[in-house]
């Protein structure tokens, strides 16, 4: 399935969240980038059917987003960023009731239910109520429910916050596992990491302006030539830091190691080095 | 089909789950079966199920309505506390969702109905009610002021919680609360209109709806302003969801909800067009205060001691009515047979004057006819001396009977049919009471002064007693001074020669108020220096306090009929033996108002105050030098002043004499 976003505009009143965004998604992990207020979550609400684009199309297959929104929601999993569930209901009951609106067959239902709770490590806590959960299991709940029905579109809005180490790098896999089915996922994140960990094309989303890239190595080498490596006294490093951008820096003894973002040659002092994708992106953005 | 079902189930498990809502309900319950039961059962072991459900249904309307807008509000609220609306946004069924949670809303509501119904009467059976037997209007009465406004206050509550998500939320569901209860009146400061302040009351309005007369009287009015506050309710529903919502709705969807929203506003006001929520015939202060005025400018163009009144100058010799009920309307025809005396002109009847004649005939012949307030004037043909009139009559009986859907009340002594004469009907007292004793009653006695055959079928819905022999399924027929009809939750009994028809959780105690009642009478008569009166045989507790204008008037007394005041056996409950037997009931009923009499209205009680002074000792004296009425001053005056000085047989004479030139002087200028 092929996901072929065409000049999708959507403001509300008169603030524009997204301009003439175009974009192709073939199966596999997509990644999507791009500071607060970028207009990120309005095009995952708008691939979720819950927002309708003022102008423009999405299809994929011959399904249209806007006239077919009931299918686009049968053959979808979403994951909001702020997800919750009701406190008094169990995992499983959370999970038949989606599954059920998902239009899995009834046979299926608990198989699948099982099979889920099994991919994000809850099948011991399924039958307790989603108050007594913490934080990190009610994301898994979440990313979860999203893998219900076999979903051909994943949606996911930062799946990864909350989770901790061990758990982010679970769900990196199971994300992987799931791209290996001809599936497109999205995934909306802040974290630099995860894109860099999975996705195999991505968008950078930028005052409502995607820009597609086929790789983050290719976001990457939007910086090529603007990162400089630098170490110096530590004293002589709060003057850098006034002058240039200072993307990363590490603290060893009395010097200190700095990665500077910058057009030209800070220094006769620092060396080019290659950019990393989170380069690449503060690059783009930064423009 | 299985997606609507999945959002049901998981919205009903939601309510199911919520505490608050069960205890509520739970609370509510046992504060109306726990405090109905300590409060209205009796040390003699009886128990008032009328009266507990009376006093306590009203305040468990309002507890419902207040759960109900709660509950709409955490309803609403739930999915976006839980940070699950978005989710279920883009899930298939978004849409249906709110339909879902109206059916399960629906559901809670049917239990807290049925659980409602099985409390109320549970606690009946318990306690041996005679309500029980009349069950299926309690149940129709939970079902319109309980499982009615409680869905709709949980709808207004969903609405509430959709538009407002702040925490004036609270402030808000108590306003909406206090409008939706029979405390609006309030809403009225804002000039807006009664009307308005009545059509949104999901509580009983100024009238109970359990009287013991008509038992749970729930109308189509009540039903109608239930459903009014329902239609208002999903209209809001389908307004709110196209304003509030997270996804963005399809035209579909919004042509759909706004389809919605102009149907149910459309079929509320087609409600408010159509129907009156405080029907005139339930308004009994209206009805008692429109006559009142009536006959007050009645008065003034014929003032009291006038000749009014003139005997008829023909008799009839049998009435045959053909009634039908209409709820707050009833027609008839009347065919009377005359007989005239030397040359008549025109009939001269009463006919109060609620009632239109719609058509007069004598066999094909039309007569002409006038009416002028309570007088009606047909044209007779000369040339005869006797023959059949036929009426077309149409209307109501106003504050002097008690006509609606499921109750009757149309005495023998009240014009309700052509009574043959010019009478005066009523009088109209708008004086402060005088000695503290209770305003006489409105209307005057019209029974006829020849008994007469009537023979009279009635078509109701409801099982129709008369003081007349029944001859068949609500019809009847004998010779009397005129016909009682009367109808509501009455049962039947005939104790010690007495036949009494009565309200179920009265009839038994009825017969143990007579003794004390004949002993009284008895008494009084002698007193009196006249002739005393068996009670009659038949016994009608009857709704006198919102009927014939009579203020906690405790009975009215016909040639062969007795009718107490329901309300006696509520108010002076296991005393009303004691109330009824009292001096100032017994003279006004049994020794004035037991005729046609004409007077100001005062003097029956100027006589029975000065009664009590005398037999009774009760404390008159500091009354003795007030202003009173000029006509009885003197008397009273001279009766007390004897009695102060300890002249007691001589004040006693006084008094009989007194009594009877009172009499002779209040017959409206006719021979007595």
């Amino acid at each position: 399935m092929i996901i072929q976003i065409e000049r999708v505009k959507k403001a509300f009143k008169k603030k524009t969240a997204l301009e003439d965004v175009t974009l192709t998604l073939k199966p596999g992990i997509f990644g999507l980038l791009g500071p607060n207020g970028a207009g990120k979550t309005t095009l995952m609400r708008i691939l979720a059917t819950i927002f309708r684009p003022d102008r423009g199309s999405i299809t994929a297959d011959g399904i249209d987003w806007t006239r077919d929104a009931h299918r686009v929601r049968t053959m979808l999993g979403y994951l909001p960023q702020d997800f919750g569930v009701f406190r008094n209901v169990t995992a499983r009951e959370v999970l038949v009731y989606i599954g059920t609106l998902k239009g899995v067959a009834r046979d299926q239902l608990k198989h699948q239910v099982n099979a889920v709770l099994d991919a994000v490590n809850l099948t011991t806590h399924a039958d307790k109520k989603v108050g007594t959960f913490s934080g990190g299991m009610r994301r898994r709940l979440g990313i979860a429910q999203a893998l219900l029905g076999d979903p051909k579109l994943i949606v996911i809005d930062e799946p990864t916050a909350g989770l901790d180490p061990e758990e982010r790098v679970r769900f990196r896999l199971l994300l992987r596992r799931l791209a290996q089915e001809e599936r497109v996922v999205i995934l909306s994140t802040h974290i630099v990491g995860d894109v860099e960990a999975v996705c195999d094309q991505l968008a950078v989303i930028k005052k409502g302006k995607a820009h597609l890239f086929a790789s983050p190595e290719e976001l990457a080498k939007v910086a090529d030539g603007q990162i400089w490596r630098w170490v110096g006294d530590i004293r002589d490093y709060a003057l850098l830091e006034e002058k240039y951008r200072i993307v990363s820096s590490v603290s060893r003894g009395s010097t200190m190691e700095a990665r500077i973002l910058s057009d030209t040659q800070p220094s006769e002092a620092v060396e080019p080095v290659a950019p990393t994708l989170e380069e690449g992106y503060l690059a783009w953005v930064g423009e | 089909m299985n997606v609507f079902a999945a959002l049901f189930r998981m919205e009903w498990r939601l309510f199911r789950r919520d505490l608050f809502l069960w205890l509520a309900q739970i609370f509510l319950l046992l504060y109306y079966t726990g405090a109905g039961w300590y409060y209205y059962r009796y040390p003699d072991g009886t128990f008032d199920a009328g009266g507990m459900f009376k006093l306590m249904s009203y305040w468990l309307s309002m507890g419902v309505v207040m759960i109900g807008l709660l509950a709409g509000v955490l309803s609403a609220r739930r999915e976006h506390v839980a940070h699950f609306d978005e989710i279920m946004s883009s899930l298939p069924g978004d849409a249906l969702r709110p339909f879902a949670k109206l059916l399960a809303w629906a559901t809670v509501v049917l239990i807290f109905f049925l659980s409602a119904s099985v409390a109320t009467l549970g606690l009946q059976w318990l306690e041996n009610s005679s309500l029980l037997r009349y069950w299926s209007d309690t149940v129709s009465y939970l079902a319109v002021f309980w499982v009615l406004p409680q869905l709709s206050a949980g709808i207004l509550g969903y609405v509430l919680g959709m538009l407002v998500t702040s925490n004036w939320i609270y402030p808000l569901i108590l306003l909406v609360w206090l409008t939706l209860t029979p405390y609006n009146g309030w809403l009225e400061w804002f000039r807006l209109p009664h009307a308005l302040t009545l059509w949104l009351n999901q509580g009983e309005i100024v009238y109970p709806v359990y009287i013991s007369y008509e038992g749970l009287a729930v109308n189509a009015v009540d039903f109608w302003r239930h459903i009014f506050l329902l239609l208002l309710s999903l209209s809001l529903l389908a307004v709110s969801l196209l304003i509030r919502r997270l996804r963005d709705r399809t035209w579909k969807e919004r042509i759909g909800l706004i389809t919605y929203a102009v149907l149910f506003f459309v079929g509320m006001l087609a409600l408010v067009v159509k129907v009156n929520p405080y029907p005139e015939g339930e308004n009994v202060a209206l009805l008692g205060g429109v006559d009142m005025r009536y006959y007050e400018t009645m008065q003034q163009r014929s003032p009291l001691g006038s000749s009014y009144a003139r005997l008829p100058s023909f008799s009839v010799q049998q009435v045959v009515l053909d009634v039908e009920h209409q709820g707050y309307r009833m027609t008839y025809t009347a065919e009377l047979g005359i007989q005239t005396r030397g040359d008549v002109d025109w009939l001269e009847f009463t006919l109060y004057h609620g009632y239109t004649v719609q058509e007069a005939k004598i066999g094909e012949q039309s007569l002409p006819w006038e009416q002028e307030g309570d007088l009606l004037r047909i044209k007779w043909p000369g040339e005869k001396k006797e023959g059949s009139i036929v009426l077309r009559v149409e209307g109501s009986p106003g504050s002097g009977g008690v006509l609606k859907p499921q109750a009757i009340y149309l005495p023998s002594g009240f014009p309700w049919y052509p009574v043959p004469g010019k009478w005066r009907v009523a009088e109209s007292i708008y004086t402060q009471p005088a000695f503290g004793y209770q305003i006489p009653s409105l209307f005057l006695n019209l029974e006829l002064e020849e008994p007469t055959y009537f023979n009279i079928s009635v078509s109701s819905p409801l099982k129709i007693y008369s003081n007349l022999s029944e001859t068949g399924a609500n019809a009847f027929r004998g010779t009397a001074s005129g016909p009682t009809l009367l109808a509501g939750k009455l049962v039947e009994a005939r104790v010690n020669g007495f036949r009494i028809v009565a309200p179920p959780d009265q009839i038994n105690r009825v017969p143990a108020v007579l003794a004390p009642l004949q002993e009284s009478i008895k008494r009084a008569g002698g007193r009196l220096g006249t002739s005393t009166y068996p009670i009659p045989s038949n016994i009608f507790v009857t709704p006198l306090y919102s009927a014939q204008g009579g203020l906690n008037f405790p009975f009215r007394v016909y040639h062969d009929e007795l009718h107490l005041d329901e309300g006696i056996f509520r108010i002076y409950y296991g005393r009303e033996g004691d109330y009824l037997a009292q001096s100032r009931d017994i003279l006004p009923a049994f020794y004035w108002y037991n005729r046609y009499r004409e007077s100001d209205g005062y003097a029956p009680f100027f006589l029975a105050a000065v009664y009590e002074q005398i037999y009774d000792k009760t404390s008159l004296s500091s009354y003795v030098d007030q202003p009173m009425p000029t006509t009885y001053q003197k008397a009273v005056q001279e009766i007390l002043l004897l009695e102060r000085e300890g002249k007691r047989d001589e004040a006693k004479e006084k008094l009989s004499a007194w009594y009877k030139s009172l009499t002779k002087a209040a017959t409206g200028g006719l021979e007595q």
